[in-house]
């Protein structure tokens, strides 16, 4: 099983930016973890981040028909890019729409998201544990247990 | 008080799933076995609201399935925002869960709880697993 944790912008300043909403773990300290968990889970994890919208657009179509799953922090293009919405929706795989806070309790410009209607779960709120409780349910996710 | 305890409200209209079905998903797949979970359901906004300010004091944290106050249910989006806003300086973790992606087309009357001074989580879209993710999410904040 392969995923990929595609984060957007200004996540590469995790742990320096606003640490009381997004906590002082760097994006690099979760990047770990979720390697070594996803060795535990036997999920091959390729971590990313980019600040650029048509990368993460690209990312997206690289893994159509490659990848199983796509957990996706794009940030505030979570808020603006349609692109990014059209390429969730040309991805077939699972797709978890995360967040390290809830942006339903923030500014009233964050309650749009063009990336939940493209996406089968979110997670929001959670803090940067959510990367991690991601993938720990994902197996099940992808394989329910009846 | 029992601090390793999880009060799981439901309201109305749980769709596919109904409570049982829960129940033995939660009680099942709990890691912690000292975890201590309530599972409730309503269709009262009264009896919702008393769970969620009075009842909600008496656990470490609370999870919550907003379900169905569109629609004809009895139980208002308002109920829910104001109920948690009355404990929201307790600041025990609270996590609202969805059974489905309530943000599909189709689903155009179901949003977010919206309680600014709140820290809620939010899950949806992940069936029964969703409350899983929760009760592993509080899990993780308790111990």
């Amino acid at each position: 099983m392969k995923t990929f944790v595609i984060n957007g912008p200004n996540l590469n300043l995790l742990g320096t930016r606003e640490p009381e909403i997004y906590g002082s773990d760097t994006l690099e300290d979760i990047a770990k973890r979720c390697q070594k968990l996803g060795k535990q889970h036997g999920i091959e994890v390729e971590f990313r981040q980019s600040n650029h919208e048509g990368t993460i657009v690209d990312w997206i179509q690289e893994a159509i028909n490659k990848i199983d799953a796509i957990i996706l922090n794009a940030g505030a293009y979570t808020h603006t890019s349609v692109a990014i919405h059209d390429a969730l929706r040309a991805y077939s795989g699972y797709k978890i729409e995360l967040h390290i806070s809830n942006p339903h309790l923030r500014e009233t410009f964050r309650h749009i998201s063009y990336v939940s209607p493209a996406s089968d779960a979110v997670i929001a709120g959670l803090g940067v544990n959510g990367y991690e409780l991601a993938l720990d349910i994902l197996p099940d996710l992808l394989n329910p247990r009846k | 008080m029992n601090n390793n305890s999880i009060l799981i409200l439901n309201g109305p209209e749980l769709g596919d799933l109904n409570l049982e079905s829960i129940r033995a998903c939660c009680s099942s797949r709990s890691k912690q076995p000292d975890t201590n979970i309530d599972l409730r359901q309503t269709d009262d906004a009264e009896v919702m609201f008393r769970w969620i300010t009075k009842d909600s004091e008496n656990f470490g944290a609370l999870i919550i399935n907003p379900a169905g106050y569109s629609g004809a249910s009895s139980i208002s989006y308002e109920t829910y925002c104001s109920a948690i806003e009355t404990i929201a300086h307790l600041k025990k973790p609270i996590i609202e869960v969805h059974i489905s992606n309530i943000f599909h087309p189709g689903d155009e009357t179901t949003r977010p709880l919206q309680v600014p001074e709140a820290n809620i989580g939010f899950i949806c879209g992940m069936g029964v697993q969703s409350y899983l993710l929760a009760i592993s999410a509080i899990e993780r904040r308790l111990t």
